[in-house]
């Protein structure tokens, strides 16, 4: 049964999630286009398969006659089959469209590719060049035909290139970015995808900046966009303004793609740049790491002195990062070995003896009533001071206190005998010296009147000494 | 210190000093540590108030504040440290075999553990990111290699590396373990490679 080629195309672009794998054959085999029989059969039998597992049997059957190899031979679809070897060559044309399906698995143009392209369209200015363009010439007609061709040919491989190319860029920056640098699955991804970047961006971008770019030099011929704006200019000196204008919007067609390429070189370029900081920085902790692998032997000598690397050690002091880098030490204030306790022993019990002796003389002690009096005025006021603190111990801030002060005022005045404003300010040092307690100060003006005296002060709020710093 | 304000032409104005914060700032750095500007609290960094108030006054107050105490207050990129001022207490210090050798442990353990890591396929963002780090147990495995330990015990470092990591870079808040309990490097640790790759001449 002999079934016409839009139907098998028909086919194959129905189940070309399968017939991509073909691709995927050539492009593992560098270009190969010699596919074994058997990989093809495998793979309409899957389309097969696929079809029986919903139930479509006609469907099954008409697979299987549509895409037999004998049929694809007769509509030129396979333009070579070799049973001897189990191969089969599919028309480039089909191949071309499942690549187009395929744009994760297309590839840049690479030098050689691009290399090809300009050396065909140097070829074409060449040939207009040896002779004057007559478009009644069957020569020139043949010329223009291939021009025109090489032209859509440059145009479709650029425009396919650059869709690859942004495919695998963006597949392989959203692997980099996505992966955990803490894991070691994740560094191994990311160091692989970052080097793919760094071959894309050297195998692909930077030659197809180079073929588009009208200023490189090449050591034969000329670029190709310039090739095919000469070839306009000899146009216009024959008098064919027509093909004069078609060449040039063809040339500037092509141009065009530096744009595209540009933003992809961009875009590619910080992880290009990240992989190179990589090996730098691999690089660079070598480089020092043998410097100190080096010292580290150096010092090890038999005599088992010099046991360490010295300080001094170029690989020690350089980046010099921590030059100097120690814990200070403070010389302790000498006391010269003095016991002061047993000095004070001493005093006391001499100056005893001393009294003793005065009272035995005189039969009294003096006292100087001036020190006795300061004497019992700082005993009266350690005494109070110890009253307040008994009570401070018993004493908790109340929740949400937003007055310090006022707080301890009505607390004090209930429970201290004799209170005055004084003890409120003994009681103030008491709470904010204990090592827990943190409080911020408000920015607005109190009074407490209390007696003859007042006190104006800032509130102090406790409890949020994180946020605040003390400022009262 | 004096209670006179410090002033100077190019900054005129009082310094206005946090005490609390300078008294704490001091006993760090005298006792060799560095202050990042940030710290890992409750598992993020967040910024570091003893950087904030070094940083503020540096210039009006604690560059001569510690000059006068015969210190240097040093600023790298992202922290501080103090070192001796002149030369000749340096000379004498020098001498001083505990404190001097802090420079050797700490490159030392640094240049070991960046090497590790590398060597053991990580990314050296592994080390430098909070959420990331390097588990004990990796550095367990990294300092099983007797090149490395041989390099720790020249640099009087005798302890096995996660030991070694949590005197010579931990203490010293250089590095910090996060939440997970993996050794991340701070600001301080960053720096020394961000001056190791500055420096690298290729094909040296």
């Amino acid at each position: 049964m002999n079934i016409k080629s839009p139907f098998v195309l028909k086919q194959i672009i129905e189940h070309r999630q399968l017939f991509t794998q073909l691709v995927a054959y050539i492009e593992e085999n560098d270009g190969d286009v010699e596919i074994p029989s058997q990989l093809y059969r495998s793979i309409v039998r899957q389309a097969i398969q696929a079809e029986a597992a919903q139930g479509n049997s006609r469907e099954c059957e008409r697979i299987r006659y549509t895409l037999a190899e004998d049929n694809l031979l007769r509509e030129r679809l396979i333009i070579r089959k070799d049973p001897g070897r189990g191969t089969l060559v599919l028309a480039p044309f089909v191949v071309d469209m499942l690549r187009h399906f395929d744009v994760g698995r297309m590839r840049g143009l690479s030098q050689a590719e691009l290399e090809d392209l300009r050396d065909g369209l140097n070829q074409s200015l060449t040939a207009f060049q040896e002779q004057s363009i007559d478009l009644e010439n069957d020569n020139v007609k043949d010329e223009l035909r291939l021009l025109r061709r090489r032209i859509q040919d440059t145009l479709g491989k650029m425009q396919e290139s650059v869709a690859a190319l942004e495919a695998q860029g963006d597949h392989l920056a959203d692997l980099v970015e996505q992966q955990d640098v803490g894991s070691l699955e994740g560094a191994a991804e990311t160091r692989r995808a970052l080097e793919h970047i760094n071959r894309i961006y050297q195998r692909y971008i930077l030659p197809a900046l180079e073929f588009l770019d009208p200023k490189t030099r090449f050591k034969q011929g000329i670029p190709a966009i310039t090739a095919v704006r000469r070839i306009a200019n000899l146009a216009a000196e024959n008098d064919h303004p027509g093909l004069n204008e078609e060449l040039q919007f063809a040339a500037n067609a092509i141009q065009s793609y530096v744009k595209d390429i540009d933003a992809l070189r961009l875009a590619l370029e910080r992880y290009v740049r990240q992989d190179r900081q990589q090996r730098r920085q691999y690089d660079a902790i070598e480089q020092a790491f043998n410097a100190i692998r080096l010292a580290t032997e150096e010092r090890h000598d038999d005599s088992f002195r010099n046991l360490y690397i010295p300080v001094r050690h170029p690989s020690i002091q350089s980046p010099g990062t921590f030059a100097g880098i120690k814990r200070m030490r403070f010389n302790r204030l000498e006391w010269h070995d003095i016991d002061h306790r047993a000095d004070i022993e001493e005093f006391t019990d001499r100056r005893i003896e001393e009294l003793r002796a005065q009272l035995d003389q005189a039969g009294s002690v003096t006292v100087d009533p001036a020190r006795a009096g300061l004497s019992e005025a700082e005993l009266r006021e350690q005494l109070r001071q110890h009253e307040i603190q008994a009570l401070l111990e018993t004493w908790v801030i109340p929740d949400h206190c937003q007055d310090l002060h006022a707080s301890l005022h009505d607390y004090l005045c209930s429970h201290l005998e004799g209170y005055t404003l004084n003890d409120l300010l003994e009681a103030l040092d008491w709470v904010m010296a204990l090592p827990d307690f943190h409080f911020h100060a408000r920015f607005q003006h109190h009074e407490i009147a209390h007696g003859e005296l007042a006190l104006s002060y800032h509130p102090l709020i406790p409890g949020e000494a994180h946020t605040k710093e003390i400022t009262a | 210190m004096t209670d006179t304000p410090l002033s100077h032409d190019a900054n005129p104005g009082r310094p206005v000093v946090n005490r609390r914060r300078s008294q704490e700032a001091f006993r760090k750095l005298t006792a060799g540590q560095v202050i990042n500007q940030t710290q890992y609290e409750n598992g993020q960094l967040v910024p570091n108030p003893l950087f904030d108030e070094l940083y503020k006054e540096r210039d009006r107050y604690y560059i001569e504040a510690y000059a006068n105490m015969g210190m240097e207050l040093v600023q790298r990129p992202g922290f501080f440290y103090v070192r001796t001022l002149n030369e000749a207490q340096s000379e004498d210090d020098s001498r001083d075999q505990e404190s001097s050798g802090a420079i050797r442990q700490i490159q030392g353990v640094l240049l070991v553990l960046g090497r590790g890591v590398l060597e053991k396929g990580f990314m050296f963002d592994a080390l430098t990111h909070p959420d990331a780090g390097i588990s004990r147990e990796i550095l367990d495995s990294i300092g099983n290699d007797p090149t490395l330990v041989q390099i720790l015990k020249a640099c009087k470092m005798d302890q096995p590396l996660p030991e070694a990591v949590k005197v010579a870079l931990v203490d010293r808040d250089i590095a910090f373990f996060n939440a997970k309990g993996n050794l991340v490097l701070a600001e301080a640790g960053k720096a020394f490679f961000d001056d190791l790759f500055t420096e690298y001449q290729p094909g040296e």
